[in-house]
This record gives structure tokens, sequence and C-alpha cells, in this order.
């Protein structure tokens, strides 16, 4: 029996070069935070203030510990961000009071963000 | 009022532009898709194939389902260029474009990262390949493996993709292969280190500026801990600062070893993509 095989040089498509594609396979997309952000976007020096605290803790104490925070946007990144919208006495007592309601007794009151797998509290 | 008396007007003017207005044809569609994928705007390119795809006649079908999954695949939506790869391949009466097909699939799969299901369907197929595409498969197959982090198949496989007679290139093949390439600093060993001298494993990785923050912290808190002992008794010092030196020496030996996963990580793209150039250099 006679097999015959039909031979094309080229696929009918946009000939791309998926092998080129395969070579960042493993390539590693890494986020990465932006913690002198509110620094440039500080408004007076208070908030500047606040801002080099934030970059402080952010880079030299936040970074060392154990990932504690039941919530996203994380305590600090709350505070600051309330700071940025509300100013600054009216941000520090509202990132105060997310910090007393950072508790691992916090479920049933927020949304769950899956994508961080925390709580959802942004800066209302 | 204004618009009262213009209303004549536009009327003609819109109702010619009713009749003498015509939709955009199938080749229309395209030809700008086409132009699209040629810029580089290869989302963009999806679209109006899909557009066209929808519209198209019986002939135009297999043609546009190909160029749609080329745009599909150059622009990062793998699932969906793996789902009209696979319907190109499964109509293709052609051979070795069935194979082209194919390979492209098996592409989409492992940027998906989808190793076990790529392995199976390629080790499943039994098309004609030329010897480009034989060559493509090796190197597929060798990713895959290598994906899965069976190095020892991944090396045969690549190795293939070499012809017999070049020792140089096999050498070169052998040497990236290493152990220091692929396994690295090791997770382990850092997390290990970490937990016994805080800072050490960061240091192991490559992370210096986290190592030596991860060591003055808890040498810090350890300095105050002894401080607070003198001064008042261990029971006091304990329970002030134990939480707190705790949490920081467990946050570094758990930072050590991601650190350390990451770095490992780099390490094995960085010779992928060497390995990758190995074999397709001239």
């Amino acid at each position: 029996m006679n097999i015959t095989f039909k031979i094309q040089a080229q696929a009918p498509g946009n000939n791309v070069d998926y092998i080129g594609q395969v070579e960042h396979v493993f390539d590693l997309h890494l986020h990465q935070d932006n913690w002198t952000a509110p620094m440039r976007s500080a408004r007076n020096e208070a908030e500047f203030f606040f801002a080099v605290l934030y970059w402080t803790y952010k880079t030299f104490i936040s970074s060392q510990d154990i990932d504690s925070c039941v919530f996203y946007p994380s305590c600090s990144t709350y505070m600051i961000e309330s700071i940025h919208k509300h100013g600054v006495l009216y941000g520090f007592l509202d990132g105060i009071d997310r910090l007393s309601r950072c508790s691992p007794f916090a479920n049933n009151h927020y949304p769950i963000d899956f994508k961080h797998k925390k709580y959802y509290d942004p800066v209302q | 009022m204004q618009l009262r008396k213009l209303k004549p007007f536009l009327i003609t003017v819109f109702s010619g532009l009713f009749f003498a207005g015509y939709a955009q044809t199938v080749n229309q569609t395209v030809a700008i898709a086409d132009q699209f994928m040629s810029s580089g705007q290869f989302a963009a390119a999806a679209k109006y194939y899909q557009r066209a795809y929808f519209f198209a006649s019986k002939e135009q079908v297999p043609t546009i389902r190909g160029k749609m999954a080329d745009a599909f695949f150059m622009s990062g939506q793998y699932a969906l260029a793996e789902k009209y790869y696979r319907e190109a391949e499964t109509f293709e009466k052609t051979d070795t474009v069935k194979t082209e097909w194919f390979l492209k699939k098996i592409s989409s799969l492992i940027l998906q990262k989808k190793f076990k299901f790529a392995l199976l369907s390629i080790l499943n197929y039994r098309g004609i390949f030329t010897e480009r595409q034989t060559k493509n498969r090796s190197f597929l197959l060798g990713t895959i493996y290598f994906g899965q982090e069976k190095f020892d198949k991944a090396r045969e496989w690549f190795a293939r993709t070499i012809p017999e007679n070049d020792s140089v290139k096999r050498k070169q093949l052998d040497e990236l292969f290493k152990r220091k390439n692929l396994m690295r600093p090791n997770p382990e060993l850092a997390y290990w280190m970490s937990l016994f001298f805080p800072g050490s494993g960061q240091i192991y990785a490559g992370d210096w500026k986290n190592g030596f923050n991860s060591f003055a912290l808890n040498g810090l808190l350890v300095y105050i801990f002894l401080v607070d002992m003198q001064n008042y008794s261990f029971w006091d010092s304990f329970i002030a600062i134990y939480p707190w030196l705790q949490r920081y020496w467990m946050g570094g030996y758990k930072r050590a070893q991601n650190i350390a996963r990451r770095k490992r990580a780099e390490n094995r793209a960085r010779t992928f993509r060497r390995i990758k150039q190995l074999i397709y250099s001239p």
C-alpha cells in the first residue's frame, strides 16, 4: 500500500517566530512597589515628612516582617493614601483607625481581594 | 429654530450618506488586521481578525483562523491561541502544515506553563515532521522537561537539536547544564542559614542589602532584649521584646527562602535563554 504525504513549506498564517516567544517562558515578571511615589506627590512639608516615614518603614522594617496585615492595601499604604487624600490630621487618624481594625477577626466585614488573598479595604 | 431651518439640508446630506455608505468587506478587514500585525499591534490585529473570522466565507475561514491564532499568540493571549491552533490543526489537510499548527499549539501550552498537557500532546502526536520541525520538536520537548525541572531529560532533548559533529556546541550545552546555573542558590539552605544566623541566608542568595538589614534589625532587638533583661527581669524582657524579635526573625528566614527561590528562577531563565541562543545560533 502506498502512503502519500502532502508537504508544504509554509503554514498559511503570519509566519510568527514561536520558538522566539518560548525563549521567554521562564522570565520573571515581578511587580516592583514604588515606595518613593508618596514623597514625589507630597503637597506640603507635613505630607512629605509622613512620606519619608512611610519609605523608611517600608524599606527597612516592613521588608523584614512576616506578611501579617490582613488588608489590601496594607495599613501603612492605607495611611499614606489617606493622608494624601484627606490631609495630615484626618489621614493620620484614619490610619490609626485602620490599624485598630487590622486583626484576624476582621472577617465578615470586608470583601475579599482574591488576587492578594486579603480583605479589601481601600481609602474611602 | 435654527435646527428647523437646517432640517432639509441635514436630511439631504444624511440620506445621501446612507445610500452611498457600504460595510467593510472581509478582505478589507483582513488587510487592516495584517497592517496592525506587521506594525506589531498584535492585540488590535486579533480583534480585526476576529471580526473577519465571524463574517468569513467557508473558503476564507482557514486562512483567517491561522492568522487570528498567530495574532492571539503574539499578543500573549495563549489560551485563545491554543484554541484556534488546535482548530487549525484539526481541519488542516497538508501534513507538514498540520505539524506546524501543532508545534504552535504546543508553544502556546508551554507559554501557559501547562507542561504536563504539552508533554502528553507532543509524545502522542504521530505526524510528519520536516527537518526544521524535528529540531523545533526536540527543542520544545527539552523546554517542557526544563519546565518540569527534569534537567537530565531536558539536556538529552536539547542535545538532539545539535548536530553530532558539533562538539563545541555540545560542550557549551554541558557547561550550561552545570549545577550552579540551575540549582543555586538553594532556597532550603538560605532558609536554614537565616534561621540560625539572621541575614546570612539573604547574603548567600545574593541580596546583601536585605541581609545586612535583617542582621541589623534582629541584632538591635536582641540588644534591647539583653538590656531589658539586665535592667528588669528575663520575663519582663521576654514579654516586651520577644514577640517583635520572633516576628522579624521569622520574616527574615522566610524572606531568605523567597529571595533564593527568585534568584534561582532568574538563573534558570537566563540559562534557558542561553540554551535557546546556542541551539538556534548559526
